[in-house]
């Protein structure tokens, strides 16, 4: 059995307001094995971003603990990259595709040689080496979200957390985007936290999908997805379990959209 | 998404730079106006200190104390205010005058395509002679009074509010004028009924540029030569070596600076409340 | 043709100007005061250039004048903008500092540097380095609060970015901050240009000996009248010069902002 990489114990997350606490996040525990890929869902407001932002260890959290590789995580580590969703407020405008990828390897003793390889490797993982010198504004919306992407694996991660990184891009791109993540997730083998409102892409990508209840949030199911891989945006969505697995997820998020965790226990969690 | 992340309590501020030592638990930070305060008091302890020391000596500085009751014995000495009342008759003057010529001139010069581009050009050219070069002619021309001041200061404010007349004019927003013809207007209508109000936002911020320019312009004036106003009170003070008036006044000036500022802010705000929306996000 | 004729377009107005300026000036407002727009530029051309390529064609009285006039603007101007730009940054960032220094800043920015000028004599005498000290105070404010803002306006996301990455706080600086509050570093920069021409010609009007604003002072005890037009026509010149210069500059460093932001200015 692959130990967990990742594991979130009784986390929650309060905003300290001028009213009192102001509980956004009031107890998420899951694991997260090395190598997944998993999917988070919920309702709008439910804080799914709140959630990935502590896990990364971007904001402190008021209860709980996040462990990485068994040690407790409480702000960045190497080891752990994001994708956020709005890249154009992610990328930085004044640098240049290369640059942008390059920067989180500057400070960190890597050389010059190196950041140069692994910078080539990433744009080439995602597709973009062509447009090594372009600005991000140059790009299309897809293609920017990839430097993203490049960015997030540059530093060859063993968590990647990405926060609805699709939302911001068409439908088309986006079916091209999953199916992009999906090939570098199956060359990498890296561990993939993925964040999004969208259920079919929930169920197209992941190996589990965790739904959470409506904020203050707990988590409400835990299902796995059974489905073949490599998947196919055709294939595995025609088949029956995947409109079955669809079906469920939906109807948790419904079910949890009129329970929020202060009436009621969260559900028993199935694993 | 980000206003959740925006909203944390100071806890976690995005703008704190990176690997800034993280406080290991939440506390109440020192609210900013306490800060202000502080910085405040401490400003004014270490001006009274550095010509307590003699670090600076008490002929260029004198002690916040002094300065203080001085500035309280120019607002109540009537010979004062007189010359206040000099520099605001001619701030005022010279601010109406320009007004009153520059809006009209520039709705116009903005209105009509063919007078925008080349009246740019002419604007632009003369903008960029400080209005205080021609002080020396406008001394021959005019003398030392009042009409000095306000020439150089309707020379000085009259480009930015024809600017901003010309531009509060081009800015109109397209789609509302082809809503007006659509239903009918004549040119008229539309300049009374769309543009004017459009523009006002524009005439707005320039008027109220213009009155800090203005300001400036006719104490520097005053300050220069001119022989009325309290630029000529400051020097006086001067001249006869009295550091405590002299700074007195200047905090006088940057006070009534502050008011006029204040007073067009709210003054827009209260006439023309859709202003900043209209503005919205472009400067 | 008309393709030819479309510059014309914005340069014809200024022209009609001139020419109504130099027709009344030599018909019926004849003026001692306002010589006609030709005779200036007869005075421009002797004033201020000579027959020697040696000095690029300049007169010694450029170099009298001129020289230290925009000497003395380049270090005012530099200075504001280092300590503005730097300064404001950090206040921007370190929000308790910002707090702290409000209050001294609101009122440095109320303050018309102009007052400041008897006590600026005061206290460096008539020296360079008055001039410079009111260069530098005047541009320091607009500059220095753009940069504040400019500072605290960086996208939430971004910072958040930077964090992520764990880029240390020297390249967090350098990297993401300046270049992220430049465009408005360069704003307040801009207006600074004006500030700067408008303190060098007050604080060179009566207490300096050398420079463009000593110039006009001394022409006008001279009434010489053509050469103190001429002057002013420089000083025109130099400000419509460095706000072009200006402009290319912002328009080249600052191409990723307003493209980003689709301005198609």
């Amino acid at each position: 059995m692959t130990a967990a990489v990742l594991e979130v114990a009784d986390l929650g997350k309060s905003y300290r307001s001028r009213k009192g606490d102001v509980p956004a996040v009031r107890s998420i525990t899951f694991d997260v094995k090395a190598g997944e890929f998993v999917s988070v869902v919920g309702p709008s407001g439910c804080g799914k971003t709140t959630l990935m932002m502590c896990i990364a260890g971007l904001l402190p959290i008021t209860q709980g603990a996040v462990s990485f590789r068994g040690t407790p995580l409480t702000k960045p580590r190497d080891g752990v990259a994001v994708v956020f969703q709005d890249y154009s407020r992610s990328l930085f405008p004044w640098l240049t595709v290369v640059k942008n990828v390059a920067l989180p390897l500057k400070d960190r003793k890597v050389p010059t040689a190196e950041i140069r390889r692994r910078v080539t490797h990433a744009l080439e993982m995602v597709g973009l080496g062509h447009a090594a010198d372009l600005h991000p504004w140059q790009l299309s919306g897809g293609m920017q979200q990839r430097v993203a992407i490049a960015r997030g694996l540059v530093v060859e991660p063993e968590v990647l957390i990405m926060d609805e990184p699709f939302a911001s891009v068409d439908a088309q791109t986006r079916t091209s985007l999953e199916d992009l993540l999906l090939r570098i997730w199956a060359e990498t083998g890296t561990t993939v936290l993925f964040v999004t409102h969208d259920i079919d892409e929930a169920v197209y990508l992941s190996d589990r999908v965790i739904v959470l209840s409506q904020g203050p949030s707990v988590v409400v199911a835990d299902l796995p997805i059974g489905l073949d891989r490599p998947r196919d945006q055709v294939a595995t969505k025609q088949t029956s379990l995947f409109g079955q697995l669809r079906g469920e997820v939906y109807g948790q998020v419904m079910a949890s959209r009129k329970r929020t965790s202060l009436n009621g226990e969260p559900a028993a969690v199935p694993r | 998404m980000t206003s959740e992340v925006m909203d944390a309590a100071p806890t976690a501020d995005p703008a704190v730079p990176a690997g800034a030592p993280r406080k290991a638990r939440p506390r109440r930070p020192v609210p900013d106006w306490a800060l202000g305060v502080v910085g405040a008091v401490t400003m004014l302890v270490a001006w009274d200190l550095a010509v307590r020391t003699g670090a600076v000596s008490e002929d260029s500085l004198p002690y916040p104390a002094d300065m203080l009751a001085r500035a309280v014995d120019l607002i109540s000495d009537p010979e004062f205010l007189t010359q206040v009342g000099h520099t605001l008759w001619a701030w005022f003057a010279s601010l109406a005058l320009a007004t009153v010529v520059a809006v009209p001139l520039g709705l116009l010069m903005g209105y009509f395509s063919t007078l925008y581009r080349p009246a740019s050009t002419v604007v632009h050219a003369a903008r960029s002679i400080p209005s205080t070069a021609f002080l020396p002619v406008a001394i021959l021309l005019f003398g030392l009074g009042t009409q000095l001041k306000v020439s150089l200061a309707v020379y000085a404010v009259f480009w930015p509010i024809l600017l901003n007349a010309m531009y509060g004019v081009r800015d109109a927003e397209p789609q509302m004028l082809t809503a007006g013809r659509s239903m009918g207007w004549n040119r008229v209508r539309l300049l009374v009924r769309i543009v004017l109000p459009s523009a006002a936002p524009a005439i707005a911020t320039g008027i109220r540029v213009a009155s800090s320019i203005a300001l400036i312009v006719v104490l520097s004036t005053e300050l220069l030569g001119a022989t009325s106003g309290i630029g000529t009170v400051i020097t006086t003070y001067q001249q006869a070596q009295r550091p405590d008036f002299v700074y007195a006044g200047i905090l006088l000036t940057g006070l009534l600076g502050t008011a006029v500022y204040y007073l067009f802010t709210f003054t827009e705000r209260a006439l023309l409340p859709w202003a900043n929306a209209q503005r919205g996000g472009s400067r | 043709m008309t393709r030819l004729l479309r510059p014309l377009q914005w340069v014809w107005l200024l022209a009609v100007v001139l020419l109504v300026w130099e027709l009344l000036t030599r018909t019926v407002a004849q003026s001692l005061f306002i010589p006609p727009f030709s005779a200036i530029i007869r005075t421009f051309g002797s004033s201020w250039f000579a027959a020697t390529p040696s000095t690029l064609f300049l007169s010694d009285q450029f170099r009298e004048h001129v020289l230290p006039s925009l000497g003395r603007i380049a270090a005012g101007y530099a200075i504001a903008t280092v300590i503005g730009s730097c300064g404001g940054v950090l206040l921007g960032v370190w929000r308790p500092a910002g707090a702290f220094f409000n209050p001294l800043i609101r009122l440095g920015m109320s303050i018309p540097v102009t007052a400041l000028l008897p006590l600026a004599i005061v206290v460096f005498g008539i020296t360079n380095s008055m001039n410079i000290f009111l260069i530098a105070l005047g541009c320091l404010w607009p500059i220095l609060i753009n940069a504040y803002d400019g500072a605290r306006g960086i996208d939430g996301t971004m910072a958040l970015t930077a964090r992520s990455m764990q880029l240390s706080r020297r390249r967090y600086f350098l990297n993401v901050l300046l270049p992220g509050a430049s465009p408005s570093i360069v704003a307040g920069m801009r207006v600074s240009v004006g500030t700067a021409m408008v303190l060098m010609v007050v604080s060179e009007l009566y207490a300096a000996t050398t420079g463009l604003g000593y110039y006009l002072t001394q022409q006008q005890r001279l009434f010489r009248f053509p050469e103190l037009w001429s002057a002013i026509l420089l000083i025109a010149l130099i400000g419509i010069l460095a706000n072009a210069a200006f402009a290319l500059l912002e328009r080249s460093a600052l191409r990723w902002h307003h493209t980003s932001r689709g301005d198609a200015r």
